[in-house]
């Protein structure tokens, strides 16, 4: 176990130096001068100060260093923590990372729990109401959910709940330790939107997890010895099934992220998606690189997990 | 021998006209699928106003009309006007024609590249498998709009480079399956006979492998549609896909949010379109899986 953990955390290292390669030569693709962005337009410098000004600030963000050291130099403190700084703020990124991050991870949380909620169960009772009135409601409710814009679906939530019933606030956000009912308030309407969108695609594949393994001879079986109908589906069924669900939910984890970059710009929550976006309309590109990084290590670690639930699943696995 | 060999050629491989009797069955198969055939005028509606977009809209989609502004719905303009003016169904109309770009686009590069990547990774095998295979793990570590964000950050604003982006990160989904496809049909009887009566190996690809490999390929191409459509829309709510004033529905959404008290209309009737199209693509994505791939069911 401990050898497969080892070698599996090894893998990722490939993968994340690949990442730090696109992100870097993104970087270089940028048009313009990043010392330039840096300075900003607005300047009372002459053309001697602005020349001495470019310097400085290419050496402070080691632009005027040769593309393979910059590189290094680069992922060299990004293994250590170390992001670089805003061109805009001056700001230490993983400052401005770690201010934000609470929010996306709140929203992706809730999100997430909300989607297992309403996904796993509708998923059961559709398997196990086949072509019964059960499962064409589930069947309905998943595609429609599947097509829904989330965009679209978020600005019925506020025009309902927001603009008509005044239950939650459209916009803004408010941090758990200042006020918890007010923070689940503000987080409502884009968790709602998030979680049931998730939902659908997970309660589809659910159905047909389960689907699969009802007709398997050890479902017969168990029910042949007497066991009661509940045990017979979750301790047999569900842990059978749960493999391709759990992997569906690795996999949804991008989808979530960046879903949750799109409501944060919807509902204004200050988090990583609303930092990067607004980060990448001002040509500030170490931010956009660190929360990207941030984002795609998130992603793999979560897809790590789910590799070691596997284990825990089904103990025929073997990690050797 | 080579008799036996080509007879069994002339079985297997499915001559042509045994191919139209079989789409001719699947065209049968799909007009008894109701919410196939639902989806299917749903889609052909969007595809029809894509096409005769300069006759169907009844006004020009980029016209500033500085008199009337955020115009409820009416005779005039059935879906109401935009913030400049503008008439949002003639711009919904001509919307169509960058979502329908959109799903093309991302699900042909995907799908091509993806087939012949699997190709090669299964017939080939050894060295070259494991390489291929491993860099479409490494795609699946990117999140996808993610990713996307990346390039547009980089390369600008610029719906082609965000939709190759998505293209590539779905590339997987079609080599993996091809591969395994192509795993066990190298090893099928009909190859071998092809061998036999020595076929070489782009004969044994063509004629024989590749065309086993379509109805799975297929399968997930129809269901992929509907995602792409909404990948696009994403980005350009976000600003970060087709540029003003060039009408696209994730920017027309965008632009709706900020008369959403006063001029519901706007976001309202760029969204449905949107929906109406991705279930349209969802519908007929599950009836293909249905009826070419009953293994797929529910996923």
């Amino acid at each position: 176990m401990t050898t497969y953990i080892i070698r599996r955390l090894l893998m990722m290292v490939p993968v994340m130096l690949l990442v730090t390669m696109v992100l870097f030569a993104l970087r270089e693709a940028t048009p313009g001068d990043p010392a330039v962005v840096a300075i900003g337009l607005e300047t009372d410098l002459n053309r001697d100060e602005y020349q001495e000004t470019l310097r400085r600030v290419r050496a402070l963000y080691d632009l005027d260093k040769p593309l393979p050291l910059q590189y290094a130099l680069w992922v060299g403190r990004a293994f250590t923590g170390d992001l670089g700084r805003s061109y805009r703020s001056n700001q230490p990124v993983r400052e401005a990372i770690v201010e934000r991050m609470a929010v996306t991870m709140e929203l992706g949380m809730a999100s997430l729990i909300l989607s297992w909620i309403i996904a796993i169960p509708a998923g059961v009772i559709a398997a196990k109401n086949r072509n019964k009135i059960q499962d064409v409601l589930a069947n309905f409710f998943g595609l429609l959910g599947l097509s829904v814009p989330n965009i679209w679906l978020a600005f019925v939530l506020i025009l309902l709940f927001s603009v008509k019933l005044g239950w939650f606030p459209p916009s803004g956000y408010v941090p758990f330790s200042k006020d918890p009912l007010d923070n689940i308030k503000s987080l409502m309407l884009p968790v709602i939107t998030l979680g049931t969108s998730a939902a659908a695609g997970l309660m589809r594949l659910t159905r047909s997890a389960l689907l699969e393994v009802i007709g398997q001879d050890y479902m017969r079986t168990a029910q042949a010895k007497g066991l009661r109908a509940r045990v017979v589906l979750w301790r047999h069924g569900m842990r059978n099934a749960m493999i391709p669900i759990v992997t569906l939910i690795g996999l949804e984890l991008g989808g979530l992220l960046g879903g949750a970059f799109i409501m944060e710009q919807i509902f204004s929550l200050p988090g990583m998606g609303k930092l990067a976006v607004d980060a990448i309309y001002a040509r500030d590109y170490p931010i956009v690189q660190g929360v990207l990084l941030l984002a795609t290590l998130m992603y793999l670690f979560a897809n790590f997990a789910v590799d070691l639930v596997y284990g825990v699943l089904d103990p025929r696995i073997r990690y050797g | 021998m080579t008799v036996s060999a080509e007879s069994v050629l002339q079985e297997v491989a499915a001559p042509p006209n045994v191919r139209a009797a079989g789409l001719r069955r699947f065209v049968t198969t799909f007009h008894r699928h109701l919410l196939g055939m639902i989806g299917a005028v749903m889609l052909a509606l969007v595809l029809v106003s894509a096409v005769f977009a300069p006759w169907i809209a009844p006004y020009d989609p980029v016209k500033i009309d500085p008199i009337n502004l955020l115009e409820p719905p009416s005779g005039a303009h059935l879906l109401g006007t935009d913030g400049l003016g503008r008439d949002v169904f003639s711009r919904i109309v001509y919307g169509t024609r960058i979502s329908l770009y959109s799903g093309f686009i991302v699900v042909s590069i995907s799908m091509v590249l993806g087939t012949v990547i699997g190709l090669v990774a299964g017939y080939v095998g050894g060295f070259v498998d494991s390489l291929l295979m491993r860099c479409m793990d490494a795609l699946l570590a990117f999140p996808g709009l993610i990713l996307a964000l990346a390039i547009t950050a980089a390369l600008g604003p610029s719906l082609t480079n965000a939709l190759l982006a998505i293209a590539i990160l779905s590339l997987p989904g079609a080599a993996r399956i091809v591969r395994g496809e192509t795993l066990s049909l190298r090893e099928r009887d009909f190859v071998t006979a092809e061998r036999v009566i020595g076929g070489g190996g782009s004969r044994i690809i063509f004629r024989h492998i590749l065309p086993n490999t379509l109805a799975p390929v297929i399968v997930i191409a129809s269901l992929r549609v509907g995602g792409a459509v909404l990948v696009e829309t994403g980005l350009s709510f976000l600003g970060l896909g087709v540029q003003p004033p060039t009408p696209s529905w994730g920017s027309m959404v965008n632009e709706g949010a900020r008369f959403l008290e006063r001029a519901p209309w706007i976001a309202m009737a760029s969204g449905g379109a949107i929906f109406i199209t991705v279930l349209g693509a969802n519908f007929v994505g599950d009836a293909v899986r249905d009826i070419l791939d009953p293994r797929l069911r529910g996923q």
